[in-house]
C-alpha cells in the first residue's frame, strides 16, 4: 500500500513511461486519493454519527431526570392534606417570590432533604411538611425554600447561602442546615453552584467576607479560587473581555450548534454514573461499606461551616442546623467515632455563634428507612437490593418534619413575626 | 488563543490555506511571522512588545557578535537575556515575597510575559551559535519568526536556529506531514485534556492531583504521597508531552519538522538515559551551552560532578526561583552524580550483572527516584515537601489513603495502561514488518481516532490549562 509521497512518485514513475500506462496512472491516483481519504473521512464520520448517539443518549438521560423530578416534586392528594396544604407545598420548590409571606426560610442539605426512594410519587419531603406545618399555624409566617442539593458539601452551602441572601436575589431571613457526616467529606464544588457567585455583589459579599476572617486560613485556601474563577478579578473589579475571548466565545456558542458539543456535561454525568456502577461491581462496593472521614477535607468543611456562622450572624440571618437522621444498622458506612466527633465539634460552633442546634441523629425509627429495590435504576442501579442508609420514607420525612417544627417552629414563627414588623 | 481553544481549531487553518496561496519564501515567512505575531497578541499586547524589543536587540546583538566574535561581545548578549529574563520572571516573584513597598512600583507591576524562559533561551542558542562561528546568516523577519513562530512561542520545544532556518525558506508540506500533523494534534489533544485532565482535576470534585496537594495541607499518609507522586509525574508528562504533540503536529502543518520533546521518559533505565528522553529540547540546551562548557573547563572529575549538579540546579532555577525547583534540580544533579559513579564502580571492580536484571533494577530505581524527586518540585513549598517525605516514613500510615479511594484507581489504571501502551507499541512496531497486520491497523484506524476525538470533545467541558505554561 504506497502511502509515502516517496512511493507514490515511484509508481507513477514506473506506469508513466509506457503510453498504455496513462490509464493505469490515472487508476493508480484514484486508489491513492481513496486509500489517502479513508482514514480522515471515515474518522470524521464516525465521529459525527456516534457523538450525535452519543448526545441522544445524553438527552434521553436527562428526559428521565425530568421526569423523575416533576414526579419528585409533584403533590398528590395524600390524607388530611387540604387544598391549600397542597399549595403551600408545592412552591416550596418554586423560587421563593411570594411576597406576601413575612419571612423566607433557604433549608439546605443533601438528597436526605427531598429523596424517598421507595415513596409514591408526589408524597411530601421534610422541608414540604415543615411547610405545611409552619403555613397551619399561621399563613403569611414564613415561605420555605429548598435549597437542597444532592451531595451538597459545606462550601457549597455557604456559596448557596451568600446567593440567596446578598443583592440581587436578598431573599431569606432564616437558614435552615440538615448536616450529614457525608457533606463533610468533599470540598468540591459544582459549576451549577459555582454560577451563582458569578453575580457581582454575591463574589464581593464572599470576598470581603474571606478577607475579614484571616483566622480561617483553610476556609480562605478552598473558596478563594472558586471567587477568581468567576467574571470579576481577584482584586473585584469586572475583567474586561479581549477580543480573543470574545471570538472564543462565540466559537464555543456557535458550536453548541453540534448535538454533542450541547450536550457535553450531561455525557460527563452519564459518564461518570456508569464508571461508579463499574467500580462498584469490581471492587464489590456496598451501601454498608465504611466510608473514611479524611481529616483535612473534615477540619476545612468545619472552618467553611464556621465562616457560614459568621457570615449569618454578620447579615443578621438566623441560622438553625440539625444533625440529620443516621440508621442505626450495623455494618455502617459512618463510623461511630466520626459522627461523634462531628456531633461534639459543630455543637461547639453552634454554642459558640448562639446558631440552635438540634439532635436529631436518632429521630426516624428503623421501619421508616428506605431500601434500594431489587430492580433498583438510574443513578443508584449499582446498590439494588441493598440498605439505603441516608433516605428514608415519607413517614420518616413528616416525623422529622413534626419534630423539627415542635423545637424550631415557635422560634421561626417568632422570627418571622419580626422580619413582618421591621418591614 | 491557547492551543486547547475552538480559535486555535479555526487560526491554523486559516494561515493554512492563506500560506498555500502564496508562493515566495518571504512572503510566507512574513505571513508566518504576522500570524505569530496575532496569536501571541491575544495574550497581551504588552507581551508582544516584550518579545519585539528582545528580537530586536538579540539580532542586533547577534551581527555585532558575528563582526568579532569575543567573549566580551557574547557577555554582552548574555547580560542582557539575563536582564530580561530576571526583569520578567524572577523580579514578579521576589517583589511578592519581599512585600509592597520595596520596588518601585513599574516593577512591582510587572507580569511575566508567557513563554518568555523558552524563547529566551532560544535567542541565547543564537548568540552562542554566533560566536561559535557557526554559518548563520537570518534576516531580520526570519530571525524573529525563529523566536515568535507560534507552535513554540508559548512553551517551547527550545529550538536551534541552525534546525529552523533552513525550513523557514524552503518548507513545502506533503502528504506524509499533513497526516502526520493531524495525527500528532489529536494524539496530543487526547493526552493533554483526557488523560492530563483526569489525574490533575479528577474526575469528580475533592479529587485529583491538584486537590491532593493544594486542598489537603497536611495529613497525608505514605500511600497518598505515593500516589500523588505517580500522579503528579504521569500528569506532567501527558501535559507537557501531550502539549509538544500538538507544537509539532501544527509546526508539521506547514511542513516544519521540530525537534521531538519527549520519547517514552518512564521507560529509562538510568537518571542519564531519562534526561534524554524528558523535555528533551531544553536538557539537550542545557547540555550544549551550560554542562559542557563548564565541565571542559577543568579537567577533574570533581568538577564535572560539580558541573553537573550546577548545570541541573540551573535547569531547576529556569522553572522558577522557588527553593523547590532548586533544590529538585540539585537532587536530579546528585543522582546523575550518583549514577556516573556506580559506573564507575562497576567498571573498576569489572562487575557483570545480567543485562535484564541491570535493565529492571535501573529502570525501578530510575523510576522511583524521578517520581518521589516529583514531590520537591510540585510541592507548594519545601515545608509541605519535608511533611510529605515524612508520612513516606511512617510506615503505620500506609494502610489507608486520605485521597479519594477512585483517585487512587484511576492514577494506578492510567500508570499501568501507559505501560502497556508501551508495550503494544512495541509489539505493533514489530508487527508492522507484517504487511496483513499492517492492513488491519490501518483499517482500523478511523476507530481509534473517532474514539479519541469524542473523549476530547466530551472532555473538552473543563477549561484546561497548560502546566508548563507558567514556566
Amino acid at each position: 500500500m504506497p502511502t509515502s509521497e516517496a512511493e507514490i512518485e515511484t509508481k507513477r514513475g514506473d506506469t508513466r513511461s509506457s503510453p498504455q500506462g496513462q490509464t493505469r496512472v490515472r487508476a493508480v491516483s484514484w486508489i491513492v486519493l481513496c486509500r489517502r481519504a479513508y482514514v480522515p473521512v471515515f474518522s470524521l464520520l464516525l465521529t459525527i454519527l456516534l457523538g450525535n448517539w452519543l448526545a441522544a443518549v445524553a438527552r434521553r438521560n436527562i428526559e428521565l431526570k425530568a421526569e423523575e423530578r416533576s414526579q419528585r416534586e409533584a403533590v398528590a392528594r395524600g390524607a388530611g392534606l387540604s387544598a391549600a396544604d397542597l399549595a403551600v407545598a408545592q412552591a416550596v420548590f418554586t423560587p421563593a417570590d411570594d411576597s406576601s409571606a413575612r419571612a423566607s426560610l433557604l433549608y439546605l442539605g443533601d438528597s436526605q432533604v427531598f429523596s424517598r426512594p421507595d415513596a409514591p410519587s408526589g408524597s411530601l419531603n421534610t422541608a414540604q411538611w415543615l411547610q405545611i406545618l409552619l403555613a397551619r399555624q399561621d399563613g403569611q409566617a414564613a415561605r420555605v425554600h429548598i435549597g437542597a442539593t444532592p451531595g451538597m458539601d459545606i462550601p457549597e452551602m455557604l456559596l448557596r447561602t451568600a446567593a440567596s441572601i446578598e443583592p440581587p436575589s436578598s431573599q431569606h431571613e432564616i437558614v435552615i442546615i440538615d448536616l450529614a457526616l457525608a457533606e463533610l467529606r468533599d470540598l468540591g464544588v459544582r459549576s451549577e453552584i459555582q454560577s451563582l457567585v458569578e453575580e457581582q455583589g454575591v463574589s464581593d459579599a464572599l470576598r470581603n467576607l474571606v478577607a475579614a476572617n484571616p483566622d480561617l486560613a483553610d476556609a480562605a485556601k478552598t473558596l478563594t479560587p472558586l471567587l477568581n474563577k468567576t467574571a470579576a478579578g481577584p482584586d473585584g473589579r469586572v475583567v474586561q473581555k479581549s477580543m480573543a475571548d470574545r471570538m472564543e466565545d462565540e466559537l464555543q456558542a456557535r458550536a453548541q450548534g453540534w448535538p454533542l458539543f450541547a450536550q457535553r456535561e450531561n455525557l460527563m454525568a452519564l459518564g461518570l454514573l456508569r464508571y461508579a456502577q463499574l467500580e462498584h461491581r469490581l471492587l464489590h462496593i456496598s451501601s454498608a461499606d465504611l466510608i473514611p472521614t479524611p481529616a483535612v477535607p473534615y477540619h476545612t468543611n468545619l472552618q467553611v461551616l464556621e465562616l457560614l456562622m459568621r457570615y449569618a450572624r454578620s447579615r443578621g440571618i438566623h441560622l438553625i442546623l440539625f444533625f440529620g437522621p443516621v440508621r442505626d444498622l450495623k455494618p455502617n458506612p459512618d463510623a461511630p467515632a466520626d459522627l461523634a466527633r462531628m456531633r461534639l465539634d459543630v455543637s461547639r460552633l453552634c454554642q459558640r455563634y448562639g446558631v440552635t442546634c438540634l439532635d436529631y441523629s436518632h429521630a426516624v425509627p428503623e421501619a421508616y428507612w428506605a431500601n434500594y429495590a431489587a430492580n433498583q435504576r438510574g443513578a443508584f442501579a449499582m446498590m439494588a437490593g441493598q440498605h439505603d442508609f441516608y433516605h428514608f420514607i415519607e413517614a420518616g420525612h413528616k416525623l422529622l418534619a413534626e419534630k423539627l417544627f415542635a423545637d424550631a417552629g415557635p422560634e421561626i414563627l417568632r422570627w418571622s413575626n419580626a422580619a413582618g414588623g421591621s418591614q | 488563543m491557547n492551543l486547547l481553544s475552538l480559535s486555535y481549531l479555526v487560526f491554523v487553518p486559516v494561515v493554512w490555506v492563506l500560506s498555500r496561496l502564496i508562493r515566495s519564501t518571504r512572503g510566507r515567512q512574513i505571513l508566518w511571522l504576522a500570524a505569530s505575531y496575532f496569536f501571541y497578541a491575544t495574550w497581551s499586547l504588552k507581551f508582544l512588545a516584550v518579545l519585539l524589543v528582545s528580537s530586536v536587540v538579540n539580532y542586533a546583538l547577534g551581527n555585532y557578535l558575528r563582526r568579532k566574535p569575543t567573549a566580551g561581545r557574547l557577555w554582552v548578549g548574555v547580560g542582557f537575556n539575563i536582564l530580561l529574563l530576571g526583569t520578567f520572571k524572577y523580579l514578579p516573584v521576589w517583589s511578592t515575597q519581599l512585600g509592597p513597598g520595596h520596588l518601585p512600583g513599574f516593577l512591582e507591576n510587572l507580569i511575566l510575559p508567557v513563554g518568555v524562559s523558552f524563547w529566551t533561551f532560544e535567542a541565547l542558542s543564537y548568540l552562542f551559535d554566533v560566536y561559535r562561528e557557526e554559518e548563520l546568516d537570518p534576516s531580520l523577519t526570519e530571525f524573529c519568526l525563529y523566536l515568535a513562530f507560534w507552535p513554540t512561542v508559548l512553551s517551547g520545544p527550545v529550538c536551534r536556529l541552525p534546525e529552523l532556518l533552513p525550513q523557514f525558506r524552503n518548507a513545502e508540506p506533503v502528504w506524509d506531514d499533513i497526516t502526520e500533523g493531524v495525527r500528532r494534534i489529536i494524539l496530543g489533544l487526547f493526552m493533554k485534556t483526557v488523560l492530563s485532565q483526569m489525574l490533575g482535576a479528577g474526575l469528580r470534585p475533592g479529587e485529583g492531583v491538584d486537590f491532593g496537594f493544594n486542598q489537603i495541607a497536611h495529613g497525608w499518609t505514605g500511600a497518598d504521597v505515593l500516589i500523588l507522586a505517580l500522579g503528579f509525574g504521569f500528569q506532567m508528562y501527558f501535559d507537557f508531552a501531550g502539549y509538544s504533540n500538538i507544537v509539532i503536529g501544527t509546526a508539521r502543518l506547514f511542513g516544519i519538522r521540530l525537534r521531538e520533546n519527549f520519547r517514552d521518559p518512564f521507560l529509562s533505565t538510568s537518571p542519564a538515559e531519562f534526561w534524554t528522553r524528558w523535555h528533551m529540547s531544553l536538557s539537550f540546551w542545557i547540555r550544549d551551552y551550560v554542562f559542557l562548557p563548564l565541565a571542559t573547563w577543568k579537567p577533574q572529575v570533581w568538577w564535572r560532578h560539580f558541573a553537573l549538579i550546577i548545570a541541573m540546579m540551573l535547569f531547576g532555577f529556569w522553572h522558577g526561583p522557588d527553593s523547590t525547583y532548586i533544590i529538585w534540580g540539585a537532587l536530579q544533579g546528585l543522582f546523575l552524580v550518583a549514577h556516573r559513579q556506580y559506573q564507575q564502580l562497576e567498571r573498576r571492580t569489572n562487575t557483570k550483572i545480567p543485562a535484564g536484571l541491570a535493565s529492571i533494577a535501573g529502570w525501578a530505581v530510575t523510576f522511583c527516584f524521578m517520581l518521589l524527586s516529583w514531590v520537591v518540585f510540585r510541592a507548594n513549598d519545601l515545608h509541605q515537601a519535608a511533611t510529605m517525605f515524612k508520612a513516606l516514613v511512617h510506615f503505620s500510615g500506609y494502610h489507608h489513603f486520605v485521597l479519594s479511594r477512585n483517585f487512587v484507581a484511576m492514577t494506578i489504571v492510567i500508570a499501568v495502561a501507559y505501560f502497556m501502551v508501551a508495550g503494544l507499541r512495541r509489539l505493533a512496531d514489530n508487527l508492522k514488518q507484517v504487511p496483513a497486520m499492517s492492513r488491519v491497523g490501518w483499517a482500523l484506524s478511523p476507530l481509534m481516532y473517532s474514539a479519541a476525538m469524542l473523549s476530547i470533545v466530551i472532555m473538552s467541558i473543563h477549561k484546561a490549562v497548560f502546566v508548563y505554561l507558567q514556566f
